[in-house]
């Protein structure tokens, strides 16, 4: 898939509307950044919070976890 | 603060006169880039992560004072570290979000960001201004960045 990134003026206006709709839902706005200071670095976080999102998040693992593959029959 | 950036942000909404789309015409963009996404992309298919999801995405997107087109939430299994964000209310959420976030409010950052360019209309916009050359090259995947001037210290939480 080709990549195109918003130049950096869109970013600021999408900073600007996405910290006042979490704050706006109810969440602690305080943790809209927290994520980019870590997140390409840090693939598996441990988490903690909402039953919901603990579910959600285990049924990822679940689903996406690599098959687990049989290990090769020995031929007596 | 947040009640400050409130007041810039939301005008920000009604300030489309940079746009040459009509919203129909963006609707119908949007639509064809999603068939691009899908064709190159595994959905998730589990129905309570679907249901997750939407339920946040749609929690945020009820906060915009209107929005012009229906949000369309898919989960597909990649390991990006971020939402695909696409002209039309598409937006792609990486199964990889979900474990590369701490909590919900994080994760809802994530998303709310995403819905912010397409509610803004940064796709378009940006083919206006020429910034694009061939909005009909398909696939041609919109991205969030992060900027993060809005942002609290972490260690105040």
């Amino acid at each position: 898939m080709g990549f195109l990134r918003f130049q950096r003026e869109y970013e600021l206006e999408a900073d600007q509307l996405g910290v006042e709709l979490v704050a706006r839902a109810g969440y602690d706005a305080r943790w809209y950044r927290t994520y980019v200071d870590r997140a390409q670095n840090a693939p598996v976080v441990p988490a903690s919070g909402s039953d919901e999102f603990l579910q959600a998040r285990a049924a990822v693992i679940e689903a996406i976890k690599a098959p687990v593959r049989r290990p090769p029959t020995l031929r007596r | 603060m947040v009640t400050l950036i409130g007041l810039l942000a939301l005008p920000m909404l009604a300030q489309q006169s940079e746009n040459a789309f009509s919203l129909e015409k963006e609707r119908v963009l949007g639509e064809a880039l999603a068939a691009g996404v899908r064709r190159q992309s595994k959905p998730l298919e589990d129905a309570r992560v679907d249901a997750y999801v939407k339920r946040v995405g749609a929690q945020l997107v009820a906060q915009l004072p209107g929005s012009a087109f229906p949000y369309n939430f898919e989960v597909i299994v990649s390991e990006a570290t971020e939402p695909i964000s696409l002209p039309g209310g598409h937006i792609f959420v990486p199964a990889n979000l979900l474990l590369s976030t701490q909590n919900e409010a994080e994760f809802a950052g994530v998303l709310a960001h995403s819905i912010s360019h397409s509610a803004l209309r940064h796709g378009t916009r940006s083919a206006t201004r020429g910034q694009i050359t061939n909005t009909a090259s398909i696939p041609l995947i919109f991205m969030g960045g992060w900027s993060g001037t809005h942002a609290s210290p972490p260690q105040e939480l």
